[in-house]
């Protein structure tokens, strides 16, 4: 009977009675014990993947180390380490830890956007859009552009990372439309690490980018440092 | 200096917790944590009862850390694990208390890592493959119960099924998205 109910025990979709239920019957079932761990490891990379991490405030780091520090592990605990083995974990568990493993090298460029929260409003919009795309290339010199372009909403998100900073010059992004290049904004700085939104992205077929002169220019200078087609 | 560096991975964080390694505990807890905050949110819609249960979570998982086994699966997977099952007790809870309707939570819209969120269009997008996969019922009823609370009884009534079909949807559903997954990754 409780066999059936692998499935619906893994989300967490029985009650009380069936949860205690399925637990009996899992002492001496492996099959189902070993189904379960299956369709658990599934379900939380699957989550994992299906929301946008929230930044934890400090003060649930504190509290959640405070509450730790005063909370006795349970009485099996106390053994030894296990043994250092690293990213031997088969199939979609090792794909968790390059999940991670990629988290952290983006933790060196969070963006901090409190204080425009329109505009974090609306690159959250695109990196949400069930259309977005994202298009990534590394940059002439340097460096790495990521380009996450949503049609429906015509707009692009625009991350930029290691640029070598450029002194007395700008960093100026374009988009090609129709052949010809446009300005699709300059950064400010003469080095460039963040996020950029840009609009009207709809008909266009590239994005570039380029070193300007301070300030920009009307047209790219060449070469263009990145080519990314739409 | 100890055990683990900061980039260690999680299953290996793990077991040190286990050992009651309480530096061991902060780095996983960096590592996760905003995933796990993620998670609850978006069961249990209501910031401050996600971040209580997100420490919950914690503190079962450094208490029950002996309990976690590499060769099954994911410290990830294991702690999600935990907070999921805690967050749906509180919606269960709630739900007894009022008896409201709850819609499947909208996607999460709290972004201050906007370079993360880049990574996680391409993990969507292979998840979304993934749940193509699964056909119209099968992706309902999966969502339905993880996202939305709901128990396969009330999974069924709503989608019109009969608590048979229903499991064996959400069975099905599961199994397919454990194969799409692990072939995409
Ligand atoms: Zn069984």
């Amino acid at each position: 009977m409780s066999h059936e109910l692998t499935a619906a025990y893994a989300l967490d979709a029985v009650d009380d009675t069936e949860r205690r239920e399925m637990e009996a019957h899992l002492a001496t079932c492996t099959d189902c014990v070993t189904e379960i761990a299956e369709m658990r490891e599934t379900l939380g990379l699957w989550a994992a993947a299906e929301v946008e991490p929230v930044e934890p405030p400090a003060y649930l780091r504190q509290a959640v180390l405070a509450r730790i520090a005063e909370t006795s592990q349970s009485a099996e605990v106390f053994r030894t380490p296990l043994p250092r083995r690293r990213y031997a974990y088969a199939g979609a568990a090792a794909a968790a830890v390059v999940v991670l493993a990629l988290v952290g090298v983006l933790i060196g460029q969070q963006v901090r956007l409190r204080d425009q929260r329109t505009r974090a409003d609306d690159i959250a919009a695109v990196l949400a859009a069930p259309d977005a795309q994202l298009h990534t290339a590394p940059a002439t010199g340097g460096g790495q552009v990521n380009v996450v372009v949503s049609p429906s909403l015509s707009r692009a998100v625009v991350t930029l990372r290691d640029l070598p900073s450029a002194p007395g010059k700008s960093y100026q992004m374009w988009l090609v439309r129709d052949g010809e290049a446009g300005s699709a904004g300059v950064l400010e700085g003469t080095s460039a690490d963040g996020v950029q939104l840009i609009d009207h992205v709809i008909e266009a077929t590239d994005f570039g980018l380029t070193k300007e002169p301070a300030g920009g220019s009307a047209a790219p200078t060449p070469p263009m440092l990145v080519d990314i087609k739409l | 200096m100890d055990g683990a560096g900061a980039d260690a991975p999680a299953e290996e964080l793990l077991g040190l917790v286990a050992t009651g390694d309480q530096r061991a505990f902060a780095r996983l807890y960096d590592q996760v944590a905003g995933r796990v905050l993620a998670v609850a949110t978006r069961v249990l819609r209501d910031r401050a009862q996600a971040e209580e249960v997100t420490q919950e979570a914690f503190v079962e998982a450094w208490r029950t850390a002996a309990r976690f086994d590499p060769a099954r699966g994911s410290a990830l997977a294991w702690i999600l694990t935990i907070t999921h099952r805690r967050a749906v007790d509180r919606v269960r809870a709630e739900q007894a208390g009022t008896r409201r309707e709850r819609a499947v939570a909208a996607p999460g819209r709290e972004y201050d890592e906007v370079a993360e969120a880049v990574v996680a269009v391409d993990e969507r997008r292979q998840v979304r493959r993934c749940l193509d996969a699964l056909s119209g019922v099968q992706r309902e009823a999966i969502t339905l119960a993880y996202w939305g609370g709901h128990t396969y009884r009330e999974v069924a009534a709503q989608l019109n099924l009969g608590l048979p079909a229903v499991k064996s949807r959400m069975r099905d559903g599961l199994l397919r998205l454990k194969e799409c997954l692990a072939v995409a990754r």
